[in-house]
């Protein structure tokens, strides 16, 4: 799907993002909406595989980009920007988990799963089609939307953005160290999470 | 079902599952639409050297632009500072309701180099500086130079003392942060000017030339015309608010903090403040008051803990005031090239309004 503001010009040269910001830290709104339009779609797609819901997913991202317009002109270095915008998307992702009491601890001994807690499960990117992969899969669903909101952020950084931890942290705010731990952490909850249902 | 050992490539795959899918074809448009109806937050002390002068109205900005040897001044201020605590005012004359011209500024004593009121190392020193009456930290003055009144870094006409760009045009209203301060026969006042349209600098100008000329008058504010309501705050000059809330020396009455209702929002988000110091300056969380005429953020633990316990967004009463005492903590967290002056940023954090209490409201 190609939106049409997505398919304007590539932000590139010397109309590249580091002036767009600079742009639209002034005031240009077109400049936004140029960098909205090259965000977009990693935007919800990082959104999207924190929160789950679609819709949940778009409300995410539209306040995540309107808090980063808002809050451009405190943004005093305008080359950090892809990190300081990330970080308001999972600040704003991990609101959205919050607000709507979707969070369920996984030290919980014995969690409940009801039929109708499967999500589709889309298998064109798993390697294995077979019945146990996709049973999988859709066991891997549920356990990621019982990790934590910061749990789910710090996976979908790393899987689906592919971000070194190193920018893991400058996203989180968090020491390298610190950022390694809570990532394997995470791992480990979702191991954990996986197995309440064997 | 048979369970395997869950991989990276498990899970990666359950995460790029989770997130396929394109956002809905309107989203772009949706977000732009909220964009234009939403104002930006703009700091007192801003970046400086970045942005178009063409929507750089704070004047905040090019004080920092111009503010690149910060550590010499604080230094050299340290050295020359000569407050006037023995000289006795000529009379200055009549303070206006608003912020006119009242006089016609072409000193004698301007270098011929110098298209502007300033003072001069060459012109004979006279035996007391004029200083205005009334003037002194916490006060208002408007510029009545017509010629553009040179604004210095340091309250001196030596060569350390950088001439900061632009002058000053004559109706600028000041806020007076220190002085008078006497030096090389002249009365200096530190200065923040605000108002205009293009950003001008922060730091010392001189009350008047060595003849008794002004160069700036008192300027008294009637604060029934500032309202602390919730439109004023957000429309308003947010130094005349902290003017406003501090009671004079004739009074000495206390002034309520103001109270304010309305729409509140606060997020998570990496705040990128210049400033740090106080507990209220939180890098990782901000609050919105939001009104029609535009919107003010809010600092306070008070406010802002409350999203550890959910969302804020929706109806509060609010307390709050100008001036906390939290603001002589504020520090710069620039680098030393561009650090604006310590004072400045006190007095930015000064105009932060800080709450006390915050209540939802149906």
């Amino acid at each position: 799907m190609t939106h049409p503001v997505v398919a304007d010009r590539p932000i590139s040269g010397a109309d590249g993002e580091l002036a767009l910001v600079g742009r639209a830290r002034s005031g240009d709104r077109h400049a936004f909406d140029r960098i909205v339009a090259a965000r977009l779609p990693s935007a919800y797609r990082l959104a999207r595989a924190i929160v789950g819901d679609a819709r949940d997913a778009e409300d995410v991202t539209q306040e995540a980009f309107l808090s980063a317009w808002r809050s451009l002109p405190r943004l005093r270095e305008p080359a950090r920007f892809e990190a300081w915008f990330a970080r308001i998307l999972v600040n704003e992702a991990r609101m959205s988990i919050r607000r709507r009491g979707r969070v369920m601890s996984v030290s919980i001994d014995t969690i409940a799963v009801r039929d109708d807690d499967r999500r589709p499960w889309d298998v064109t990117g798993a390697a294995d089609s077979s019945i146990d992969a996709i049973a999988q899969g859709d066991a891997l669903q549920r356990a990621i939307d019982r990790l934590t909101p910061d749990q789910r952020t710090i996976l979908a950084l790393h899987h689906v953005e592919e971000r070194p931890v190193a920018e893991i942290s400058a996203v989180l705010g968090v020491p390298v160290g610190t950022a390694k731990w809570r990532l394997h952490e995470a791992r480990a909850a979702l191991v954990r999470a996986m197995e309440t249902q064997r | 079902m048979n369970h395997r050992k869950i991989t990276d490539r498990d899970v990666r795959a359950a995460f790029l599952a989770r997130s396929s899918g394109a956002p809905a074809v309107d989203l772009a448009e949706r977000i732009s639409a909220a964009t234009a109806s939403t104002r930006q937050s703009r700091p007192l002390i801003s970046v400086p050297g970045f942005g178009s002068a063409a929507t750089a109205r704070l004047a905040w900005a090019a004080v920092l632009a111009a503010l690149t040897l910060a550590i010499a001044g604080i230094l050299a201020l340290g050295v020359g500072r000569n407050p006037i605590t023995s000289v006795i005012p000529r009379e200055s004359p009549a303070a206006t309701d608003k912020p006119v011209a009242t006089s016609s500024a072409e000193p004698s004593d301007v270098p011929s180099d110098e298209p502007s009121v300033a003072p001069s190392q060459s012109a004979s020193p006279a035996s007391s500086p004029f200083v205005v009456a009334g003037l002194g930290p916490d006060t208002l003055g408007v510029v009545v130079a017509t010629d553009g009144l040179r604004v210095r870094r340091l309250p001196t006409v030596g060569e350390e003392s950088e001439r900061l760009e632009p002058t000053l045009p004559v109706g600028v209203p000041l806020y007076v942060v220190d002085g008078p301060v006497a030096a090389d026969g002249y009365a200096w006042y530190q200065v923040q000017p605000y108002g205009a349209d293009e950003p001008l600098p922060f730091g010392w100008i001189a009350a008047g030339s060595r003849d008794g000329e002004p160069w700036i008058e008192q300027y008294r504010l009637g604060c029934d015309s500032v309202p602390l309501s919730p439109e004023g705050l957000a429309s308003g000059e947010s130094l005349e608010h902290l003017f406003c809330s501090i009671p004079s020396e004739n009074e000495n009455v206390p002034i309520p903090d103001p109270e304010v209702e309305g729409h509140v929002s606060c997020v998570f988000a990496n705040v990128d403040y210049m400033i740090s110091g106080p507990e209220w300056i939180e890098v990782d969380r901000y609050c919105e008051f939001q009104t029609e005429a535009g919107s003010f953020w809010l600092y306070g633990k008070p406010l802002t803990a409350l999203l550890d316990e959910g969302a804020v967004d929706g109806r509060y009463l609010v307390v709050g005031h100008f001036d906390d005492p939290g603001a002589s903590e504020c520090r710069s967290t620039g680098g030393d090239g561009d650090a604006p002056d310590p004072a400045q940023v006190v007095l930015s954090c000064r105009t932060h309004f800080v709450v006390t209490e915050a209540t939802p409201t149906p």
